[in-house]
């Protein structure tokens, strides 16, 4: 008899990781060990990038393998195991990153031109890098520097949908899963995050320069109106 | 109604179809309709060209490498989290046990409360029967010597117990 449409998709046919995770739910615990072997890196990769400190991106990728082994009694393979994963992983960053911005605004005092959206900020960065005229060429290290400080310009969701597509090469359809939003807010979000990169680093692919003064990032600050998406 | 391919009239929607067929995200129709508009407009080809080399750009982030510690420190977290829970489950159990025996036993008490009342009810229940009929046991040859009812009620009419009725009183 032929498969129906209706019928629900089996990842545990389709997924060897899921087939690991039901493992895990079983208790076997090097089946945990080779899940954690097999994403610790993919992991270390989405959160260093989105939170900018290797050391907290360690204690979130922790934090999210604990959550996976907590939830393991209760687990059902509704989605790619990567797809769930990464579902953890933005809930623990941007709570991360939420408080950390928070006790910043404690700490730090406003900037004193007053720009307090993150598109604002970018724009900002975006004049800089074209205001500036530097004399030398930029080495492979500077480079990777200044295109970090480009994703740390911005905002956190554009920056985590960002990641997704480039480092995991993830689908919009499975960005919009782990995140939590429709496929067609991902697909602005993801337009809006590419145009800004462009914005951000078209001066120094054009000349190959840069700036000697970066504007500080606006990573942590509060997601601006325009990331209000209708989703 | 107009065609979503001929509506890329704005800078934005032209970035999102860009942007979406970079990513292979367009279905063959439109991603054609790019791929025309391409070979026509030059600044439709330098703007997916700008959006492509930040794109590439990014690849000099690279991966992150994580060293031996991590995995170890990771799976030793785990390892304590799984102990936790363990002693947790013994915990609940034992605390189950407790409880289920403390029940038990409760109502064991109960029952053997609700035993020994309705026991002792029912032992009391002839004394207080011969209680209650203390008076008429008491008299019981006189009422044996009564014809009937409707006898003594027309004596007592006639005052002839006035004296007993007086005494009760």
């Amino acid at each position: 008899m032929a498969l129906t449409q209706t019928e629900p998709y089996r990842y545990d046919l389709h997924d060897p990781d899921v087939r690991l995770m039901l493992q895990v739910r079983d208790g076997n615990a090097a089946a945990f060990e080779e899940l954690v072997l097999r994403y610790q890196n993919r992991l270390l990769t989405i959160l260093e990038h989105l939170v900018g400190r290797r050391d907290q991106a360690e204690d979130l990728a922790q934090e999210v393998f604990m959550r996976v082994y907590r939830a393991r009694g209760r687990y059902e393979p509704g989605a790619k195991f990567s797809t769930w994963l990464f579902t953890i992983a933005n809930n623990v960053a941007i709570n991360a990153l939420r408080n950390r911005g928070r006790r910043k605004e404690v700490g730090v005092p406003e900037r004193s031109n007053g720009s307090d959206s993150s598109p604002l900020q970018l724009d900002q960065l975006a004049k800089a890098t074209s205001a500036y005229m530097p004399t030398r060429r930029l080495e492979k290290t500077e480079r990777a520097e200044m295109v970090r400080e480009a994703v740390k310009a911005l905002p956190e969701r554009q920056r985590m949908a960002l990641l997704l597509s480039k480092f995991e090469g993830m689908s919009y359809q499975d960005i919009a899963q782990s995140m939590d939003l429709s496929v067609q807010a991902i697909k602005s979000l993801l337009s809006r995050a590419r145009v800004n990169l462009k914005e951000i680093l078209t001066p120094y692919i054009e000349q190959g320069t840069k700036p000697e003064d970066l504007p500080r990032s606006a990573s942590f600050e509060e997601a601006s109106p325009d990331e209000e998406l209708d989703s | 109604m107009t065609d979503d391919h001929t509506t890329l009239t704005t800078a934005e929607a032209i970035d999102e179809q860009l942007v979406a067929y970079l990513d292979g995200e367009l279905d063959d129709a439109a991603a054609a309709h790019v791929e025309r508009r391409l070979a026509d407009d030059a600044t439709f080809r330098a703007r997916l060209v700008q959006l492509q080399q930040a794109w590439d750009m990014l690849d000099t982030l690279g991966p992150a490498d994580a060293d031996e510690s991590f995995t170890h420190s990771t799976m030793a977290m785990v390892a304590v989290k799984a102990q936790e829970d363990a002693t947790a489950q013994n915990q609940m159990v034992r605390t189950r046990r407790w409880l289920a025996w403390a029940g038990a036993s409760a109502l064991t008490l109960a029952a053997a409360c609700a035993g020994y009342v309705l026991v002792r009810s029912q032992l009391e229940q002839p004394n207080r029967e011969l209680v209650r009929d203390l008076p008429v046991i008491e008299r019981v040859d006189d009422y044996r010597a009564i014809e009937s009812v409707e006898f003594l009620q027309r004596l007592e009419k006639e005052g002839l117990f006035a004296a007993e009725v007086e005494d009760v009183r």
